[in-house]
């Protein structure tokens, strides 16, 4: 079993960084062939982790002014990528994986609500409560997996 | 000096009866999380972030500052002590303003280390974002009081190893603020010998040498142990 | 006139957008097009009071793109505040790393982001102009792209750790050297990276012909171009000083000081803005219009000061006359710069100067220490996109009271708006905005590879949103895009 965990955002732009709290936390669970990547955003060169695991589970905050504190959603792969932007989203960095490596694992997005991305600020007390909830699912995917893991044994 | 013997989460132990509850566990191998303790200085008793269980006593008990008595038994970790800890800590998060992503002493704090230890990855209360300076008017030190978290070494080694007194505590509750000398600012403080020793005593970022930059801040205790051993015991272990 | 209000809305990385609006006269013809950045980010209001020993920590966090040339531009700042010359090993050291930032930024621009366009040709349908169908089409091509990258990011790493290259330069200095096995790794992949860049050279040189009528079209106006030249007048990224061309080639001002950029560049307003929009100021606003990045560094430079690089550049020229002074070329001047950072990386590790600390080697001296000697500090490097202005006002003890950053997106604002608006005059044939018009008018745009995400929160992520408007401010047609 090998899951890949990436929790991105900025880190001094409060809960724009939850995904990278969310990271670490589950880094510290110190579950064996669990990977946690924390990143200030999603890279092209990620694609060889990406198409080495078995399940990708990204992390990201959700700016909105309303609905559920934790989304989770299958990504499906893009049909088109944004035009100008020098990062990537879940969906068109999954899409890119297929394209060079010929496979891409499936992959879920967990979005938390996010409520205030101020200069320097800690992770609101919204969304802190919310992170606790992700984790809880995050915890629940990889625990499906494994037993998926071990009965395809 | 009359030994005593206590129980400590179950596992007997032997102290000297002039020992903390703090010493006694620590020489026994058993760990208590401190912020405001330091080897080598006075107890003050201020974080309690060592409070333990004793049995037939009412209420916690900082092991800091609680003498070991014969057939005490101590418990230093049960879900209520974990919890008081992780509010504490949460507590100092949210009283001031830490943004450790950029702090000089990242990766080698002491707050930091406590929260990590207690599994804290957020905070359950309101942020105050007070309004806090940074005193860099010193000309090898600054101090930056959005990260102090009011444990009073500074205070302690300047007065008690030092022997200046340079540093103190103003003001009471939210507004308690460390200060040199008469409040003024740390580069005009005449007490001050520029030795460094709140520099290396300091658990956060908030007392750096001048220029550190983020993370760059790490400290070196046993300096200051060395010198209260060689004054103390007249022993100069390196 | 009517009071509009303006809504700012929490714009974010998940919702940036590049809003643009065309404007037509009472003929339907196009006067106008405007490139809106309609959210203020505050970061300088951020950094006031803090130590300015902090600033380059700080200040690499503004973006998550090209955080090496905040950090870049910041430690200088703070050299400057500081009054010392840093040692030689330290500066070697910083311009290695901006090559690397360089090379890995060019690199996605090209390979990822222009090259479906260049080389799957733009009448194709979108859906099938972009990265996927170029790595169905030319898989190896993008593999190498990608490779090309990571050989920058790598470098990068090497230098500053994973984990503290945010602060790796500080005012004085940088923090480490370069490991010898850092810079073994490093030297076994410049004969690959090399190669990839001349074949990525190649083909495009080898599109060049069919694309002479989307270069006539994109963004092709004289203008001045500003940026950073060598004490020879050679390509220039990180020292140096500033130097102005015109549109035809000639060098209205040269040995222009950095620090006193004030003196030559304005900065005026616009309420539909919240970006500045820098001029040079003896010409005025709006005529002082000029454009930094690539192409404004291929044409102010004397010589590129590379062997591989300063060919190209001399086959470069013969695309204008004196200057090139069409957008398009900014992704030709991209690879000749990937090109020449290659050139640049291979000489510097072989620089005495850089000697990599061994187990038995002593480290070189990498930082200067000083206290505040002045109570102003202007840094500028050359970051991918252009000049790259940070300036820091401190008190007497360090504290930070001001500070002031110019971008390069910033700088290129006014010829991105005349560049939407030389292809929307080409394309816009009816009150509509046609698939073919967007198609142009992104890849325009994508031209000067913009990045706002140190101005807004847009981390860089951004969708078009187009908008055409009749001479009375109505809106005729509206569309979005990714």
């Amino acid at each position: 079993m090998n899951v890949l965990v990436i929790g991105y955002g900025n880190e001094l732009r409060g809960d724009d960084a939850v995904g990278r709290h969310i990271a670490d936390a589950v880094s510290e669970w110190g579950l064996p062939g669990v990977r946690c990547l924390s990143a200030r955003q999603l890279l092209p060169e990620f694609t060889g982790i990406i198409a080495s695991a078995e399940l990708v589970i990204f992390v990201d905050a959700r700016f909105s002014p309303d609905g559920e504190p934790v989304l989770l959603e299958p990504v499906e792969l893009a049909t088109s990528v944004h035009a100008l932007g020098h990062t990537g989203d879940p969906a068109s960095l999954l899409s890119l994986t297929q394209a060079i490596h010929g496979h891409h694992p499936p992959a879920w997005l967990i979005s938390v609500r996010a409520h205030d991305a101020g200069m320097g600020n800690p992770l609101s007390p919204k969304t802190s409560m919310a992170a606790e909830e992700a984790l809880a699912r995050i915890a629940g995917l990889i625990g499906m997996t494994r037993k998926a893991g071990v009965s395809g044994l | 000096m009359a030994a005593k013997t206590l129980t400590i989460d179950g596992r007997l132990v032997s102290a000297q009866s002039e020992q903390t509850v703090l010493d006694a566990a620590r020489e026994a191998g058993i760990s208590i999380p401190t912020l405001c303790h330091l080897e080598g200085v006075s107890e003050v008793g201020a974080c309690r972030m060592c409070l333990v269980e004793i049995t037939g006593c009412p209420k916690l008990e900082p092991a800091c500052v609680t003498r070991v008595v014969e057939g005490m038994d101590v418990r230093t970790g049960s879900d209520r002590l974990h919890e008081y800890r992780r509010m504490i800590v949460e507590l100092l998060f949210a009283e001031r303003n830490h943004v450790c992503a950029v702090c000089v002493a990242n990766n080698h704090c002491e707050l930091q280390d406590l929260a990590a230890d207690l599994g804290i990855d957020h905070v359950r209360y309101d942020y105050l974002f007070p309004l806090l300076p940074v005193d860099i008017s010193h000309e090898r030190f600054g101090i930056d009081h959005n990260r102090c978290v009011l444990c009073t070494r500074c205070v302690r080694v300047c007065d008690e190893i030092e022997g200046a007194h340079t540093w103190d505590v103003a003001g009471r509750g939210g507004n308690a603020r460390v200060i040199t000398d008469l409040n003024q600012p740390w580069g005009t403080a005449q007490s001050c010998t520029s030795c460094g020793k709140c520099v290396q005593a300091c658990p956060t970022g908030a007392i750096f040498r001048q220029g550190s930059t983020v993370g760059e801040m790490e400290r070196d205790r046993s300096q200051l142990e060395f010198i209260v051993t060689a004054r103390k015991k007249k022993q100069w272990i390196v | 006139m009517m009071t509009q209000t303006i809504v700012i809305d929490p714009v974010t990385r998940v919702e940036g957008h590049a809003k643009i609006t065309i404007h037509l006269d009472d003929s339907g013809q196009v006067k106008d097009a405007r490139f809106h950045v309609t959210e203020f980010r505050g970061f300088e209001r951020f950094c006031e009071g803090r130590p300015l020993w902090e600033m380059p920590g700080l200040t690499s966090r503004i973006c998550g793109i090209c955080p090496v040339s905040h950090l870049l531009a910041s430690a200088k700042a703070g050299d400057a505040i500081l009054a010392v010359g840093i040692p030689p090993a330290a500066e070697k050291l910083r311009r290695l790393m901006n090559l690397a930032q360089m090379l890995q930024s060019h690199a996605l621009s090209f390979f990822h982001l222009s090259a479906p366009d260049l080389l799957l040709g733009m009448e194709s349908d979108p859906a099938k102009r972009n990265i996927f169908a170029l790595i169905a089409a030319e898989p190896e091509l993008v593999r190498s792209g990608i490779r090309l990258r990571q050989f920058g990011q790598e470098i990068i790493e090497q230098l500053g750790g994973k984990k503290i290259h945010p602060s790796w330069a500080v005012p004085g200095g940088v923090r480490s050297a370069l490991s010898g096995a850092g810079r073994d790794s490093i030297l076994a992949r410049i004969p690959e990276a090399q190669a990839t860049v001349l074949h990525a050279l190649d083909r495009f040189k080898r599109l060049l012909s069919h694309v002479k009528g989307e270069a006539q079209v994109f963004g092709n106006f004289t203008s001045l171009f500003l940026g950073l030249v060598g004490a020879n007048g050679n390509w220039e990224h990180y020292g140096g000083h500033i130097r102005i061309a015109d549109g035809a080639g000639n060098i209205i001002a040269d040995h222009l000081d950095p620090s006193q950029y004030r003196e030559f560049i304005g900065e005026a307003v616009e309420p539909w803005s919240y970006l500045k929009f820098p001029y040079y100021r003896p010409l005025g606003y709006p005529d002082g219009m000029y454009r930094v990045g690539p192409l404004a560094r291929l044409n102010i430079c004397t010589r590129m000061g590379t062997p591989l690089a300063g060919s190209e550049l001399r086959e470069f020229r013969e695309q204008g006359n004196g200057a090139v002074n069409s957008s398009f070329y900014y992704h030709y001047a991209r690879l000749i710069e990937m090109l020449a950072s290659v050139e640049g990386i291979e000489r510097l590790l072989d620089d005495p100067d850089l000697r990599s600390r061994s187990e038995s080697e002593e480290e070189p001296l990498l930082r200067a220490h000083a206290g505040i000697n002045q109570l102003s500090g202007v840094g500028v490097s050359e970051a991918p996109r252009g000049t790259l202005f940070h300036e820091y006002h401190v008190d007497e003890n360090g504290l930070v009271k001001s500070v002031n950053l110019i971008i390069a997106t910033g700088q290129n604002n006014l010829a991105m708006n005349r560049t939407i608006a030389q292809i929307a005059r080409h394309y816009v044939r009816s009150p509509r905005i046609t698939e073919g018009m967007l198609n142009r008018v992104e890849a325009g745009i994508r031209a000067f590879d913009p990045c706002l995400s140190c101005s807004t929160h847009a981390g860089g992520m951004m969708s078009l949103h187009v908008i055409l408007l009749d001479s009375a401010g109505r809106v005729l047609d509206e569309r979005r895009r990714g």
